[in-house]
């Protein structure tokens, strides 16, 4: 299922958060967003994820515009992680992963074995099995977020949008959580901190200043320049002697 | 059992008791809805100014004689509940909107806003127009009063809190999806506004038709999802039902209670509410601690 979005707008009080952006991933290809802190990067991201509505512009899932769809309809399609969620209530990790069924079960629908089997396919994804009986407030800051991917997949989406997923986690689940979203044969767009996780997606979208101002491969697009005008640092390229595959390094502009 | 007694039973306790199971399930699963869209663990039915309006409009009514007699003091307060609610949410609406974590603190901000404008209301009306007795009356009456309830509340009392029950039922699911908050239930595919309106609506009406009947009974709101949540867990398909049920019940045995604890005097059902509820959540806040 592709994603696209046409002029996509949204302000607050006059000043505009995210203009003009225009872009389209394709069925099973990983999107990369990269851009500094307030770079807009978390709003496109909601505004795809149809949780905010967009003031200009359009999205499109699949060709159909998502302001003719339902809420439940895009969440039939569409999974999305958010930075910051978090709750006291005294769920363990099995009732936050259930909550991702919630597009496909009715009112009063009942929880079919179905259900069941998607729930677990989703723990065991994000490797928490043998986490179900825990309680929320006992988990740290990566287990939690690695709960809210599995919540996320037992959604079965066909379009799966992370923001900052890697965030609390450890350099073992980082690698295995963008691995994963790589073999996933789902539509993703991920915004990500770390330019060098970015460069694994198949392409690279970058924000500045709520502007989309690159879209590409990722060794065509983060060049010198472009990563000084946005982020303010100096990067290059070095190759591994190793395996000759390349990474990026910074050092502070002076 | 003679005339006399059955005559007792089946018009006074029995209704009585019909109806203080009526606003016990309605009181609770208000206070079960309000803290799972609000995200506040201190929401309750009267954070939203519902309990203080229906008093000033009870106040208006039997004290400064409001209405000229046309209208009965249940009309009057539930009036005033109506009022009270709609200056909160048109307050919350003009500070706020949005539907996140900051719109759900301006509601309940609005709530302590509106709900000390009519509490000055009702202090006002009643220093300004009750002699000595009619404040003493209007006293037992804001603490909560079952002694006047008759089966023609009844009649207004099961529909409320039937109603109340099938659409808490029907959202079980909505209500689990706000676990994360708001942004996180519309990405699990509720509509976000249509729910919040529709419930918190529904939860308005309910605790204005309680209030009018029987004055405001604090705590039951606030603490018995609270404490259903630590017996039976936080999933809504248990919740709902075991919150109406237990508000049922400790609204029935508060009232019983407040009948025979001084013999020849009743108690406002406020007080028992109050002097059973608070130390029986101690308990359980302690006990639900140390189980896990």
């Amino acid at each position: 299922m592709s994603l696209s979005c046409h002029n996509l707008g949204w302000s607050v009080r006059g000043t505009s958060i995210v203009s003009g952006v225009t872009l389209e991933v394709v069925t099973g290809e990983t999107l990369g967003l990269v851009g500094a802190n307030g770079s807009g990067k978390s709003t496109l991201l909601k505004m795809l994820a149809g949780i905010q509505k967009p003031h200009i512009g359009s999205v499109l899932l699949s060709g159909v515009c998502c302001s003719t769809l339902g809420q439940r309809e895009i969440a039939r399609s569409i999974a999305f992680v958010e930075q910051h969620a978090e709750t006291t209530d005294r769920i363990t990790v099995r009732d936050a992963v259930e909550l991702g069924r919630t597009p496909w079960l009715d009112g009063i629908g009942r929880w079919s074995k179905f259900d069941t089997a998607s729930v677990l396919r989703a723990l065991c994804a994000v490797e928490m099995t043998s986490y179900v009986d825990r309680y929320w407030h006992t988990l740290s800051g990566g287990e939690r977020q690695r709960v809210h991917i599995a919540r996320s997949l037992a959604q079965d989406p066909k379009v799966l949008l992370l923001d900052e997923p890697t965030n609390h986690l450890d350099i073992h689940h980082q690698l295995s959580i963008l691995s994963l979203v790589h073999t996933l044969e789902i539509t993703s767009v991920v915004a990500l901190h770390d330019l060098n996780h970015a460069t694994q997606c198949d392409r690279i979208g970058v924000m500045h200043h709520g502007q989309l101002i690159a879209l590409g491969r990722p060794h065509d697009i983060l060049t010198p320049d472009l990563m000084h005008q946005t982020f303010g640092v100096h990067a290059r390229f070095v190759t591994d002697p190793h395996d000759g595959s390349r990474f990026l390094r910074f050092h502070q502009s002076a | 059992m003679g005339r006399i007694d059955e005559g007792i039973i089946w018009e006074y306790r029995l209704s009585r008791a019909v109806v203080a199971a009526c606003c016990g399930a309605g009181l609770a699963l208000s206070g079960v809805v309000l803290q799972a869209l609000l995200r506040n663990a201190l929401a309750d039915p009267y954070l939203l100014g519902i309990s203080v309006g229906a008093s000033t409009g009870a106040v208006a009514v039997t004290v400064a004689g409001i209405g000229a007699g046309a209208v009965s003091l249940a009309v009057g307060a539930f009036a005033g509940a109506v009022l009270a609610f709609v200056v909160v949410a048109v307050l919350a609406r003009a500070a706020g909107g949005g539907t996140g974590v900051q719109a759900a603190g301006v509601i309940i901000l609005a709530g302590i806003a509106g709900s000390q404008l009519f509490n000055a209301l009702t202090a006002f009306l009643i220093a300004k127009s009750a002699n000595a007795e009619q404040a003493r009356g209007i006293m037992f009456w804001l603490l909560g009063n079952l002694s006047g309830v008759r089966w023609e509340d009844a009649v207004f009392a099961i529909p409320a809190a039937l109603l109340g029950v099938i659409v808490c039922v029907w959202h079980i699911r909505a209500l689990d999806a706000f676990t994360f908050g708001a942004d996180s239930a519309a990405s699990l595919g509720i509509s976000v506004r249509r729910v919040q309106v529709l419930l918190i609506g529904i939860t308005a009406v309910m605790t204005a038709a309680m209030v009018s009947m029987v004055g405001s009974i604090g705590f039951v709101g606030l603490v018995i999802p609270h404490a259903m949540r630590l017996v039976v867990g936080a999933r809504h398909e248990r919740l709902v039902p075991a919150s109406a049920l237990a508000g049922a019940v400790f609204l029935i045995a508060s009232d019983i209670l407040s009948r025979v604890l001084i013999p020849g005097q009743v108690l406002p059902i406020g007080v028992i509410t109050a002097l059973v509820g608070a130390p029986a959540f101690a308990l359980i806040l302690i006990r639900g601690r140390h189980s896990k």
